[in-house]
């Protein structure tokens, strides 16, 4: 793309150990991005990457990169990251890349479109829409280029890079953010920055990334024609650009800028409370500093809060980022993890209430083509594998049976859910589903995994997995259960699962989820050896989605437990370690309403001191469960057992429904007298 | 009211003062477990830091001295980072001093170092047996080889609890008289209380009360244990025993109360052995395998503790009021550092050991 030009200038590269081994680089390669990137991606030092924002985002806090060029908006998500003195892609002014549009005036706007692909964006317009008695309205999601299109009436769009410079022009109103930025705060906008992995940088590192950012400064006019070629865009419009829109030095008041942003995003309550603060640059020796001749105005680092303080401001209602978790985890101590979950539990879900329902696990059929490492349950559908013949589906009669023990319990919802068996096709599902809910019109479904939907999408496209979804839906599903997130790390992902799908793909179907505006529950599946980072990754994942479209009621966690035949080992056993990471879990889903603690595999002692540590909801009663007894769990409590347990803990225990509601036994009555019995065959499944 | 208790309590802790018996009995009543947690870590702390102890022992009982031959070296069940042995007699080897004379003879021949675990009732039984003193009766016990006397048999101080749920159990008059002997000939003793799925505060404050007066006398307990008591004869499993919020709310209360007994212990058999880390949080700073050895007895509960050495710890019938405990020094110790305490090891006297043998079983 650009070519070649190293420009060493007066001043020798400084060298770094030759032993190291390479750095791994990533940076997009967005118009605006490539003075920084455009030297770094030739030198050898290098092991250099363009990649898109939330991949680089994602390799950063799965430690798969060592240096990103990131967005401000992971940098605080993610926390604990240093920043590199220097480069910074801001705006001290009007910018032109990131817009608000509409055809109305601002105070007339009743909802605006954004394009979560930029996070940092997304947050900045809550941050302008806030300051304009606007931050009460609408943030409807949609794919940026579709933006445009939809601006009418009272609509307003956040249109950003490509689509901004093209289409904003044709709006009467537009808002450019950077320059409302300038005028809220009176400093400059940054909106990324090069972050390391803390450790990695060094005096000389940062001196190297600094003088390939003013070599690459040196190529501007190079790069402007060269994208102006490719993008078929003006010249004079690219040029204006990067000559005059973008600040590409972090200076203090771009530093002064990029806190504001900070401390305004986690004030309310959009970004974990990072904490980036800067230095006075090392006292220079001999006419040259620690930076020799590239002396950067601030030297920027970021240091974590003290984890007394990362509570502190976890209790008052700020985010915590991936790596404050991470340090909860690893230094806290437990029960003051605990008193914070709790704070915040009684903050989201007052009144001291604990919720649990009377639900079954019908598990239609063990027959499975994914061959999970930790899975005792499953049968392969392969004949030519062991246990191949102890695979079943279950008849209609043995469904009939127990929907009709769950009922005779005042069962309000079933959890069916099986493996992802190949012969079975889409209408065995939507049939299942139809019976079920003419036969039993109080008993909610709530179903099926992310794999057992994808099992039914031959090409995994989102058009296709929203059509089996919405089947499902059609035909009676409530709520979508979305097991088998397990850790949403694809290292993780392909030691304990390979068939299984990948962490992109999973989410995926949770967006469509969520897009539907369907409801489902998350979980997390830890102690397969994965690390401490895979664990908050994990989360993180989960919450970035849950800010995006909202797919999830609930969060469970709960570690492996190897059983008999089982091919991957256990870790993180001990009952001290899981209440840690539930009330972790509270403390960093500020976005998922309830956490339920999972009684089932860590017994109702460990169950009841969960409820201490953030869970408001104590599951299900069992009558029957088969995917966790297969590892040797063997914990059953009934209605009675599980009220005694939440009120010898001080709570008040109440009867829910599948969304979370107080159950009512007159609508109960009322639904189960709407009950239509199919006549069955012998063996029909 | 209870935050003004626990202010209160705060500051009588932070300047290493007493709580009084009101404290402790309003104590008992507050909901906020995490708050009592929290005084609870004061004394634990400026006690024990980060270290949390375990005695790394195999407990066992034996009946007659015929089982003993089965313990060679060699046997399985000293795996698993095994240091000693802990035994306590039951039947005809605890009805009398001779026959326990004779179990610390036979002890003396087992490949890891043995310990009688002795309860004030059995030495009060042999006492009365011999007819001779207590004194004499520990004296001779002391002399035939290492000795304990545990908190068994404590339960309750109050009467009509031990005329109703401890009838067979020395009374505590009695029982307080054994440990003072113990004490006063040079022994280290355990204490213990019994709580139950009905919580008594006063009755708990009141027993509490009796140790700590003698232990202001004698200094010479060295461990104190809640013991949660079973109650089978209830229809309902889970009104059988007390749940974990009690028992954390037990340990963390006996801490600050108890503040010259240097070791509180829980008992992995009596709380399920993952709630027994937990409580480290909670005020206890020992996890003591020794403890409700009847429940390690069968072939069948020692299976469990086979399987405890693995990863995943045994599983608990939870259907029932049994929990069955079975976990062996190699695993408590991993298990402390998974839940963030220092593991010291100890032997059956209280000395610190080193973990090198229990580390290498754990490998
Ligand atoms: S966990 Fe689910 S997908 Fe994996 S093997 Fe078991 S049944 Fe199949």
């Amino acid at each position: 793309m650009i070519s070649a030009m190293p420009q060493n200038g007066d001043y020798p590269m400084p060298t770094i150990a030759p032993s190291r081994k390479k750095l791994r680089v990533v940076a997009a390669d967005f118009l605006n991005s490539l003075p920084l990137t455009v030297e770094m991606a030739e030198d050898e030092l290098f092991n250099f990457e363009y990649v898109i924002p939330s991949e680089g985002a994602r390799r950063m806090a799965e430690h798969e990169a060592d240096i990103a060029l990131l967005p401000v908006a992971a940098v605080a998500e993610i926390g604990g990251l240093e920043i590199v003195p220097g480069p910074c892609i801001g705006a001290n002014g009007r910018v032109e890349s990131v817009v608000i549009v509409s055809q109305v005036p601002l105070d007339s706007v009743q909802r605006l479109f954004i394009d979560n692909a930029s996070r940092t964006s997304v947050v900045l317009a809550k941050i302008f829409m806030d300051s304009v008695g606007k931050g009460d309205i609408p943030f409807i999601r949609m794919p940026g280029p579709e933006i445009p299109a939809n601006v009418r009436g009272g609509d307003a769009g956040l249109l950003i890079a490509d689509v901004a410079f093209r289409e904003s022009k044709q709006f009467k109103y537009r808002h450019d953010l950077a320059d409302a930025w300038k005028r809220l705060t009176g400093e400059p906008f940054v909106f990324a920055v090069w972050a390391a992995q803390p450790g990695v940088l060094t005096p000389e590192l940062v001196e190297r990334i600094n003088r390939r950012f003013w070599d690459g400064i040196a190529r501007k006019h190079q790069i402007i024609e060269e994208w102006a070629a490719q993008q078929n865009m003006p010249l004079a419009q690219v040029a204006d650009y990067l000559d005059e829109r973008i600040q590409f030095n972090l200076n203090k008041s771009a530093w002064y800028g990029m806190q504001e942003f900070f401390r305004l995003a986690s004030n309310m309550r959009l970004l974990p409370d990072a904490r980036v603060e800067f230095a006075t640059p090392h006292a220079p020796q001999n006419g040259i500093n620690t930076f020799g001749k590239f002396v950067p105005e601030v030297v920027p680092y970021n240091r974590s809060y003290g984890v007394d303080r990362i509570l502190a401001r976890a209790d008052a209602g700020r985010r915590i980022s991936l790596h404050d978790a991470e340090r909860l985890y690893l230094e806290a101590e437990l029960t003051d993890i605990g008193e914070v979950a709790n704070n915040i539990r009684q903050k989201m879900n007052p009144g001291g209430g604990v919720s649990y329902i009377i639900a079954r696990n019908i598990n239609y059929t063990n027959v499975c083509n994914v061959d999970c490492g930790f899975c005792g349950f499953y049968r392969s559908d392969d004949p030519k594998r062991k246990g191949h013949h102890e695979g079943y589906v279950l008849t209609r009669q043995q469904l009939r049976e127990k929907m009709d023990e769950l009922a005779d319990g005042d069962g309000v919802q079933a959890l069916v859910q099986g493996g992802v068996n190949p012969n079975l096709p889409l209408e065995y599902y939507t049939s299942l589903l139809r019976w079920m809910k003419s036969e039993w019109p109080q008993i909610q479904q709530n179903s099926f995994s992310a794999d057992e939907v994808l099992g039914l999408c031959p090409n995994k496209t989102p058009q296709e997995i929203t059509s089996v979804l919405q089947a499902l839906r059609d035909a009676g599903l409530d709520t979508f259960a979305g097991a088998g997130a397990e850790i949403l790390v694809d290292r993780v992902r392909k030691r304990v699962s390979y068939k299984k799908s990948r962490s992109a793909v999973w989410l995926e179907v949770m967006r469509q989820v969520g897009i539907m505006g369907m409801k489902a529950s998350v979980t997390m599946l830890y102690g397969m050896g994965e690390t401490t980072r895979d664990k908050f990754a994990h989360m993180a994942k989960i919450r970035q989605l849950q800010d995006e479209v909202s797919p999830f009621m609930v969060f469970i966690t709960w570690p492996y437990q190897k059983g008999p035949g089982q091919k991957i080992k256990s870790f993180d056993q001990a009952g001290a370690t899981y209440l840690r990471v539930q009330g972790i879990a509270r403390i960093f889903f500020d976005n998922i309403q309830h956490i339920m603690c999972s009684w089932v595999t860590q017994g109702p002692d460990i169950g009841q001191t969960a409820l201490y540590y953030g869970a408001d909801d104590f599951g299900s009663v069992m009558f029957e469960e088969n995917v966790v007894s297969a590892s040797g769990t063997t914990y059953k409590m009934n209605a009675n057992s599980m009220e005694h347990c939440i009120s010898q803990a001080g709570f008040i225990p109440f009867r829910r429904k599948g969304d979370f509601s107080q159950w009512d036994p007159a609508e109960h009555e009322m639904l189960k007298s709407n009950r239509v019995i199919a006549e069955l065959t012998p063996g029909m499944i | 009211m209870s935050s003004k208790l626990i202010s209160r309590v705060r500051s009588l802790l932070e300047r290493e003062e007493r709580i009084g018996v009101d404290d402790c009995c309003e104590l008992f009543q507050v909901k906020d477990l995490a708050a009592v947690a929290a005084l609870a870590r004061i004394p634990r702390e400026r006690r024990h830091g980060r270290n949390a102890h375990y005695r790394a022992l195999l407990p066992i009982r034996v009946a007659t001295l015929d089982e003993l031959q089965l313990l060679r070296a060699g046997d399985q069940r000293l795996q698993g980072g095994v240091t000693g042995v802990a035994v306590r007699p039951v039947g005809p080897l605890a009805a009398g001093l001779d026959p326990l004379l004779s179990l610390q003879s036979a002890l003396r021949l087992l490949p890891v170092p043995a310990t009688l675990f002795l309860s004030a009732g059995i030495v009060a039984h042999a006492a009365d047996g011999a007819g001779v003193s207590i004194q004499e009766t520990l004296q001779a016990l002391m002399n035939g080889g290492d000795l304990f006397i545990n908190g068994d048999g404590a339960e309750l101080s109050d009467p009509t609890f031990r005329a109703a749920h401890s009838a067979g159990a020395i009374p505590f008059q009695q029982w307080i008289a054994v440990h003072r002997a113990a004490h006063i000939a040079g022994l280290k003793t355990g204490a213990s209380m019994l709580y139950t799925v009905k919580d008594r505060p006063a009755e708990y404050a009141a027993h509490l009360q009796a140790i700590r007066e003698l232990q202001d006398e004698t200094h010479g307990f060295v461990q104190f244990v809640p013991m949660g008591i079973q109650n089978n004869n209830v229809a309902e499993w889970y009104l059988a025993a007390p749940t974990a919020a009690q028992s954390l709310r037990v340990a963390a209360i006996a801490r600050m109360f108890l503040d010259t007994i240097p070791h509180l212990a829980v008992a992995p058999s009596l709380i399920t052995s993952e709630e027994a880390f937990v409580a480290l949080s909670y005020g206890a700073n020992m996890i003591d395998p020794t403890i409700a050895v009847d429940d390690l007895l069968s072939d069948e509960a020692f299976g469990d503790a086979a399987a405890a050495a693995q990863p995943s710890l045994p599983v608990f019938a939870a259907s029932t009021a049994q929990q069955r405990g079975g976990i062996l020094p190699a695993l408590i110790h991993s298990r402390i550092v998974e839940s963030r305490w220092i593991p010291i090891p100890m032997d059956a006297a209280f000395r610190e050991i080193s973990p090198a043998t229990i580390l290498a079983e754990q490998q």
